[in-house]
């Protein structure tokens, strides 16, 4: 008896006392970064994992095949150059050859063959990755430098897919299967997995014979030995830990502390943006009286996101006026004054649709309006996965204008549940991607169906025509042309409620040297990151 | 109810305990009734600047969205309170039922009966209502569904166990030698004998639901935003607790004022009906 | 013997048990939901086609009737199977064995300090009875059983971390993040068992003080104290075992509040995640826990108090 309590004390002690943060040798450049434990992957194969921060990490152990610099242009990484057919069909990557994975095995067409076709087997159950790279027809291997990859319908956007693929060694990826493979991880960029410790740590360690072969990079391995990436549940202590001291770089950090870090001596503010629609609202246009477009106008009209941001964000998120955020490359700036705030303005087109308070208690009702029973009051749903806080915010806006905004906070499974049903008034729906087809995903009534992710209902011809060809132009600058014309379309007939866009803030201590993010905010490159003293 | 009738003629029952409880209790109740008239501000609207701290103007400051804390802590009320209510409602008749219907007719039944409740005990605390909102999806009335629930078990088993003292008294045979129905029995002479512990242990569980609720809700599990519901608001300040310690701190000492109001009405009542019973 | 009696005891675990899986499966499955979807859910951006759903949906074994369906889940349970997590893509029964030393580690800590504080408190109330003291103490027990554990955590967050700067706030970093968690966990449980032991030693006080004053004058207060504490003590190792399970559920805000990675923590988040397999492994595995421990300290009890494994007085 007396053994067995002893067995379980020594035991619960050492739980107390470990596995806990790996201590620092102060003879090797160690960085530590803090990451939000909430956005902690579930899986580190990226191949599997549907989430970014998995792949960021897997960004480190495996170079891609092209990197997303930081002016937004793509640049060669493993792949040192590559060309599309004119419809978009074939894109022929050529390699690197002086390539070789961390297991000494060889880079090369093959090995490329390899990553796309395990991304794409119905074992892999990959979701998300699979859906980037594609409906790829066969993967032809050319020669050693050579990848042809055959698409079955046309495939813009295969360079943003790429930038975000890990390429492992065929070899070690065959050894240890699927289900083992995400323990022992083995690409071609500068830091070798070394240990994952759930809901605690993730290290890596330097590869001595990284061969600095991503543009990224300025040659030759990295400047850090060993680098940890530390999981912090607690958003008080995130906020916090740049600052004790308990690690060099915190990604994530929440908004409420960033003035701490920002004009502070010794750390430094980053920020990165995340080119997309930003947390915006989609409309459903189906029913009275939402099938009116001054209905809907009067709703953008009245709601005043820069007050919101203020309020809530001390001015730090990025203002989102229209279906695409400012940093998008293709963003129009028709958008920005398209409608001003006017809370009078917004009232009056209220009331003109046939909404009065008669009642006195201070929410609209319908009088008159085409489709809607008399007496019943103006109430809007606002239903979104998270950041409730700027559905409050409008909530309290729109009670100043006589509209009873009700705020429902649901989990994903259910959003698509009433999506699918199409059973809701705003629907929270955001797309994170530099490239401008989201457009079409988002817009083309083509892809109002169960799984699609065109939700307003409102259909349009020249829309229509307008966001399709977002699917097989390959020209950049031809793109934001239509992206553009597109934008204008969406705003004149009022179909989405634009909020806000959350940046990601970094805070970083001043001893981190060459810390470089992608223009897409939510990827930062450790290739020439340096600690000094 | 004889017990508590004398010890209230005796003037035994009006303990400090009694005394403190009901009053916070009764000061709760009335402000979430008049909530809407006593409230300075309204709940939802931004009415200042965000994360104020408490001043003459909000007493308990604003908090991310510049509402006042002071109102919604008394609306909160209304929330706590009800799911106080329909908790113990839920639990106490189902469990009074299964308790009555298991002590009084024993044999199979009983056993039946009995080996569900064990069942239930074996879930340690909130781990019963945290697997029923796992099926049913996080909201506020599963909330008051779940907990009350897990209460059925200590309900089940107050109600048998009187029962069982009971059930042996001459006048039950009595009564069902001149053919009264079981259920009439049950009825005009066994659910009196259990009024007087059940007002006790309803007391004591009416804070526990309060308590667990608000748990659940801080958990993210109960009341979503932008109710103004106790737990709730406490884990929405815990982001800014080192700079704004006010959103979390009022909305809590409400829960502890609300719930310690109860445990010692309970407990009063307990010592004012059975001397022998209860700790302190 | 205490051997029958545990035979007993075993016998009468088993019903129970088939019931808590009974439970458990039942009232995950009360409603449709679909873990395929929330696979999916978080994918922002492609189109994830209804063929896709229905092949995962396959894969998982989710098309078998419920029967077939928890006849898996218990006969996995009994092998130490407890199916895989749908969000983290791991065995669940790995995932509570990686956990469970931090969860253990805070119970413990947690008993500790109830069972300190509670019993001192208790013993010092039960001797000066009618003082001071005596009221001092059980306002504090009362406080202990009233205060939100949520709302102690983030005081003690608030004081002893972000004010003094003496406790890490959150994390598993040695034994110094141990002690405000477990402050929290265990002053509540120190509530219950103060007053517990208060009242329990009064009443063997009451007997025993005057029966010996009356036989030997001056009463030897050590030799008669230990003595009544050993007899007062029965109850209240009893108690120290239903704590478990507060430390248990306990454990479940304790954890969210620290941010420490435990059990309580895992379930919370299974289930915001809707990860059923992983909210029904966690949960069987702490109800199972609950029922063994209770199950130990009912033995315990009995080997103390001969008298109850011969039947002879209620346990």
């Amino acid at each position: 008896m007396r053994a067995l309590l002893v067995l379980i004390t020594v035991s619960a002690l050492s739980a107390a006392c470990g596995p806990g943060t790996p201590r620092v040798d102060s003879d090797e450049a160690h960085l530590i970064l803090a990451w939000d434990g909430s956005r902690e992957p579930a899986s580190l194969d990226g191949h599997i994992e549907p989430y970014q921060p998995g792949w960021l990490i897997d960004s480190f152990i495996a170079d891609p095949l092209v990197a997303l610099g930081p002016d937004g242009d793509y640049v060669p990484s493993l792949a040192s150059a590559w060309s599309s057919s004119e419809t978009a069909t074939e894109w022929t990557f050529t390699l690197r050859d002086d390539v070789t994975f961390q297991d000494g095995t060889p880079f090369n067409a093959d090995a490329v063959k390899y990553n796309v076709e395990r991304i794409l087997a119905p074992e892999t159950q990959s979701a998300e990755m699979a859906a980037h790279v594609g409906p790829v027809a066969r993967v032809e291997v050319v020669d050693d430098v050579t990848v042809v990859l055959h698409y079955e319908v046309p495939w813009v956007t295969v360079l943003d897919a790429f930038r975000r693929v890990p390429i492992w060694s065929p070899t070690a990826a065959e050894k240890w299967g699927l289900e083992e493979f995400h323990r022992h991880l083995v690409g071609a960029g500068p830091f070798l997995f070394d240990e994952y410790v759930p809901n605690d740590h993730v290290t890596l360690v330097k590869w001595e014979d990284y061969g600095g072969w991503s543009s990224m990079s300025r040659g030759g391995p990295a400047q850090l030995d060993r680098v940890t990436i530390r999981f912090i549940g607690e958003k008080a202590v995130l906020g916090n830990v740049v600052k004790t001291g308990d690690a060099h770089v915190a990604m994530n950090v929440p908004a409420t502390y960033i003035e701490d870090y920002r004009d502070a001596s010794g750390f430094s503010l980053v920020t990165g943006f995340q080119a997309g629609t930003g947390l915006s609202m989609t409309m459903n246009t189906r029913a009275p009286p939402w099938n009116d477009v001054n209905f809907r106008r009067a709703l953008l009209i009245g709601t005043d996101q820069q007050a919101i941001n203020d309020l809530l964000y001390d001015g730090n998120f990025l203002v989102t006026d229209g279906p695409l955020n400012e940093i998008h490359p293709c963003y129009w700036d028709g958008n920005k004054d398209y409608y001003p705030y006017d809370p009078d303005r917004a009232i009056a087109l209220l009331e003109g649709v046939g909404y009065e308070d008669r009642d006195g208690d201070g929410i609209r009702e319908a009088h008159g309006v085409d489709g809607v029973e008399d007496g019943t009051p103006l109430r809007v749903r606002w239903t979104i996965l998270h950041y409730a806080e700027i559905g409050e915010a409008v909530q309290a806006q729109w009670r100043a204008i006589g509209v009873d905004l009700v705020v429902e906070m649901i989990p994903g499974p259910v959003q698509l549940e009433r999506v699918n049903q199409r059973d809701f008034d705003l629907m929270y729906e955001r797309q994170r991607s530099p490239d401008p087809m989201l457009l079409d995903m988002v817009w083309n009534s083509a892809h109002d169906v169960v799984g699609g992710w065109s939700w307003s209902g409102f259909v349009d011809e020249d829309l229509d025509s307008v966001v399709e060809q977002l699917r097989v132009v390959p020209d950049a600058n031809a793109r934001c042309e239509l992206a553009k014309r597109a934008q204008e379309i969406v705003m004149d007939n009022a179909l989405m409620l634009p909020t806000l866009s959350e940046p990601i803030f970094y805070a970083v201590s001043d001893r981190v040297v060459d810390f470089v993010l992608s223009s897409e905010g939510q990827f930062f490159f450790l290739h020439n990151t340096k600690l000094e003293d | 109810m004889r017990a508590l009738a004398l010890s209230m003629k005796r003037g035994s029952l009006f303990t400090p305990s009694f005394i403190i409880g009901v009053g916070v209790l009764f000061g709760w109740v009335a402000l979430a009734l008049l909530a809407a008239e006593l409230a300075p501000y309204d709940p939802i609207l931004t009415v200042s600047g965000a994360r104020e701290a408490p001043s003459l103007e909000f007493l308990f400051g604003t908090d991310r969205l510049g509402r006042d804390v002071l109102s919604r802590v008394m609306f909160g009320a209304r929330v706590s309170l009800l799911l106080g209510f329909i908790s113990v409602a839920v639990g106490g008749l189902t469990g009074t039922s299964l308790g009555l219907v298991a002590g009084y007719y024993r044999g199979r039944v009983d056993t039946l009966v009995m080996r569900g409740i064990d069942a239930m005990l074996a879930f340690p605390g909130i781990l019963l209502a945290l697997i029923i909102i796992a099926a049913l999806g996080p909201s506020i009335t599963h909330v008051m569904i779940a907990v009350g629930i897990s209460t059925v078990p200590r309900y089940a088993r107050l109600v048998r166990s009187t029962v069982l003292s009971v059930r042996e008294q001459d006048y039950i045979d009595a009564a069902r030698l001149i053919g009264t129905s079981d259920w009439k029995i049950m009825l005009h002479h066994v659910l009196p004998n259990t009024i007087a512990p059940l007002l006790v242990l309803s007391t004591l569980q009416f804070g526990n639901a309060i308590s667990v609720g608000a748990g659940l809700s801080f958990l993210g599990l109960g009341a979503q935003p932008p109710t103004a519901e106790w737990g709730l608001m406490a884990a929405v300040g815990r982001e800014v607790l080192g700079r704004a310690w006010w959103i979390s701190t009022f909305p809590g000492l409400a829960i502890f004022t609300a719930v310690m109001a109860c445990n010692l009405l309970g407990d009063s009542l307990g010592k004012s009906l059975d001397p022998r019973q209860s700790a302190s | 013997m205490l051997l029958r009696f545990t035979a007993r005891r075993l016998l009468q675990l088993a019903p129970v048990l088939v019931l808590i899986s009974l439970m458990i499966f039942s009232i995950m499955h009360a409603l449709p939901g679909d873990p395929v979807q929330l696979m999916l859910a978080g994918a922002e951006s492609g189109s994830v086609t209804p063929e896709r759903q229905e092949e995962l949906r396959q894969a998982m074994g989710l098309d078998d009737p419920l029967y077939v369906q928890y006849l898996r889940f218990v006969g996995g349970a009994v092998t130490g199977d407890l199916g895989t997590s749908v969000r983290l893509r791991e065995p669940v029964t790995d995932l509570i064995l990686a956990r469970l030393g931090s969860t253990l580690a805070l119970s413990l800590g947690g008993i500790i300090i109830a069972v300190v504080i509670g019993l001192s408190t208790g013993v010092l109330a039960a001797l000066r009875q009618g003082t001071w003291i005596d009221t001092a103490s059980m306002v504090f027990a009362n406080i202990g059983v009233s205060v939100p554990l949520f709302w102690l955590g983030l005081v003690f967050i608030l004081i002893f971390s972000f004010r003094l700067g003496w406790f890490p706030p959150a994390g598993q970093d040695g034994l110094r993040s141990l002690v405000l968690p477990s402050l929290t966990l265990g002053l509540v449980s120190a509530g219950v068992i103060s007053r517990l032991t208060r009242s329990s030693l009064a009443n063997v006080l009451a007997l025993d003080y005057i029966r010996l004053a009356k036989a030997k004058g001056l009463p030897d207060h050590v030799v008669y104290l230990r003595h009544a504490l050993r007899n007062a003590l029965v109850p209240v190792l009893t108690i120290v075992g239903l704590q478990f399970g507060a430390m248990l559920s306990g454990a479940v805000v304790t954890e969210t509040v620290f941010s420490r990675p435990g059990l309580g923590r895992l379930v919370v988040q299974a289930i915001l995640w809707q990860d059923y397999p992983l909210v029904q492994g966690i949960v069987l595995f702490m109800a199972t826990s609950y029922v063994l421990v209770n199950l130990v300290v009912d033995i315990s009890y009995a080997w103390l108090d001969p008298r109850i494994r011969d039947g002879e007085a209620p346990a």
